[in-house]
């Protein structure tokens, strides 16, 4: 395709602008972190806060999320895909509303059962609602994935004697890892960056997950008497299990979404 | 019958996780709309549709529903217009769009308290790094206070909304983008047609079903909205940032009133039932012509 150069030059503005934009506030972020003291902010965080606990708790949960789903959720989508029992459909579509459920809609009676099984404020309370909401979402871009997957394949299993189970995890789960990188990824950013859910279950500011800390620093609060500058090294600190992250994962999320796992 | 019994233990742990953790929340939801009860006491009054009507005669709720509706207009619009225009660049292998491409993602990676907190310092009235621009400028006319003012609050969360999820909408559109058969642009070409043309005639239309789920993605997540208002303004000043979410978590956990949450959350939940209702019947309008799209 020829392209003029009006084109090229307009583009290259406009996109210039537009990563400036996109980049302006986390470069902020990171540049005022040093200011002053340079790396010494970064000694004073942790003199002042102890953010280990919170990162223990996120990791527990975003894990214990990440298993459960990719469990149930390729469980189901292996059979909405590739077997047949009655009301297949029904049970399908119903699932697919969790998806538009609101997290509001559902915290207060889950609350209730959280502190009722005593699990309030332990990373336990958070792992199967999140896992729950992220099956519902990441079910339709599984099945999709399981539905392109050859039936021959299944089939001369079969007559090889394996049964489902045999033929769903020695035979369909590894060819279904590139649907599951995907989703695994797409599970751990919603898991990882979930707040409402986060501080009304967990509200004990020690243990609270890495999303919820920066809520200390809110102008709403006060602040806690925190010099700006160390303000910024935290809020760096915290994003960067999720900078470093995407520096390996953000390639295997834009592949799976151009690879159609997401159909518009 | 043996059999189809194994097919259902392949299905059997979603189902109990979304009747645990889906159905039976919305339905004790829906029975607590009935009652009035502060959340903690053991007895609760049976009080049939009085919360209802309450709510619906808080003047708070009418501001909720029009905070709604003019974010989820505006996000949705330009998060699309931007993402189109990006992603247009990008299929053109525009010279380095594949890094454009990943830096345009960054933002809705990142955590939005982290971010929300930056930029309650950018809209900061005395110190704020916008103000400060502006008086730079010499502009000191434009100079406001951002985030205190109700008139600008709104607009301020659906700016930073817009910078979130602006991302989102390009790869989608860019995607979707390449699975539009390529021959259809030579074809045109050798009818005569322009840049313009094959973008109007050929690129746009054969999106529709992009615009489609961007749409009701973006209405849905407008009414679950949540942490970007929360921790820019908590629904402030004079409720002039209020979401349905901060408007429900206020009622069960500030002023504990949960037959009024309650009843906020079933109305709440219609809305988004309303909404998908709508998205199917799209869907299925649409089945016919989807060959076309790819």
């Amino acid at each position: 395709m020829r392209k003029s150069l009006l084109f090229k030059i307009c583009g290259q503005i406009i996109c210039i602008i537009g990563t400036a934009i996109a980049l302006f506030p986390l470069a902020l972020m990171f540049i005022r972190s040093f200011q002053g003291e340079g790396i010494h902010n970064y000694m004073r965080v942790f003199e002042r806060v102890n953010l280990l606990p919170n990162f223990v708790t996120s990791l527990i949960v975003v894990f214990g999320t990440l298993i459960i789903v990719s469990m149930v959720a390729a469980m189901a989508a292996f059979a909405f895909a590739k077997l047949n029992f009655p009301f297949k459909k029904v049970i399908y579509y119903m699932l697919l509303t969790g998806m538009m459920v609101p997290t509001s809609a559902l915290i207060f009676p889950l609350f209730q059962i959280v502190k009722g099984l005593n699990l309030n404020n332990t990373p336990f309370s958070l792992i199967f609602p999140y896992a729950t909401l992220n099956c519902c979402f990441n079910l339709m871009v599984l099945k999709n994935y399981f539905d392109a997957l050859p039936n021959e394949v299944m089939e001369s299993a079969r007559i090889d004697g394996a049964g489902k189970g045999r033929i769903f995890t020695n035979i369909m789960m590894p060819m279904a890892i590139p649907g599951m990188a995907f989703v695994l990824i797409q599970t751990f950013l919603s898991a990882w960056n979930e707040l409402q859910m986060a501080m009304i279950f967990i509200n004990d500011t020690s243990v609270q997950p890495i999303s919820v800390v920066p809520l200390r620093f809110t102008p709403s609060i006060g602040g806690q008497g925190f010099p700006l500058e160390v303000m910024y090294a935290t809020l760096v600190i915290c994003l960067s299990p999720i900078a470093i992250f995407s520096i390996f994962g953000s390639r295997f999320l834009i592949e799976g979404m151009t690879q159609g796992a997401i159909k518009g | 019958m043996k059999k189809s019994f194994t097919d259902y233990l392949f299905v059997l742990p979603i189902v109990l996780l979304f009747s645990i953790f889906v159905v039976y929340p919305i339905c004790y939801n829906f029975h607590i709309s009935f009652y009035e009860w502060n959340g903690i006491n053991i007895e609760k009054n049976f009080v049939g549709f009085e919360n209802y009507e309450t709510m619906f005669h808080d003047p708070v709720i009418l501001k909720v529903l029009k905070n709604f509706v003019i974010f989820a207009l505006f996000t949705i619009m330009i998060q699309a217009f931007l993402g189109l225009i990006f992603a247009n660049f990008f299929i053109r292998r525009l010279k380095f769009s594949s890094f454009y491409r990943v830096i345009l993602y960054i933002p809705v990676i990142a955590t939005p308290t982290i971010v929300g907190n930056v930029f309650s310092k950018i809209f900061e009235t005395n110190r704020g790094y916008l103000n400060l621009f502006l008086r730079g400028l010499h502009l000191d006319g434009l100079c406001q206070q951002w985030l205190a003012d109700p008139k600008w609050a709104l607009f301020c969360v659906i700016c930073v909304n817009i910078w979130q999820w602006t991302g989102y909408s390009m790869l989608m559109y860019y995607a979707n983008m390449l699975n539009i058969p390529q021959d259809l642009y030579e074809a045109a070409v050798i009818d005569g047609a322009g840049q313009i043309q094959q973008f109007t005639k050929i690129t746009f239309p054969l999106l529709r079903g992009t615009h489609y789920t961007l749409f009701i993605m973006g209405m849905l997540g407008s009414l679950k909205c949540f942490d970007i208002p929360y921790v820019l303004t908590r629904g402030g000043p004079n409720y002039a940032t209020e979401f349905f979410s901060n408007y429900i978590y206020r009622q069960s956990f500030n002023l504990f009133k949960q037959g009024l949450g309650s009843a906020s959350v079933v109305v709440m939940f219609l809305i988004a039932m309303v909404i998908t209702l709508i998205q199917l019947k799209f869907y299925y309008r649409n089945d016919k012509d989807k060959e076309l799209a790819g």
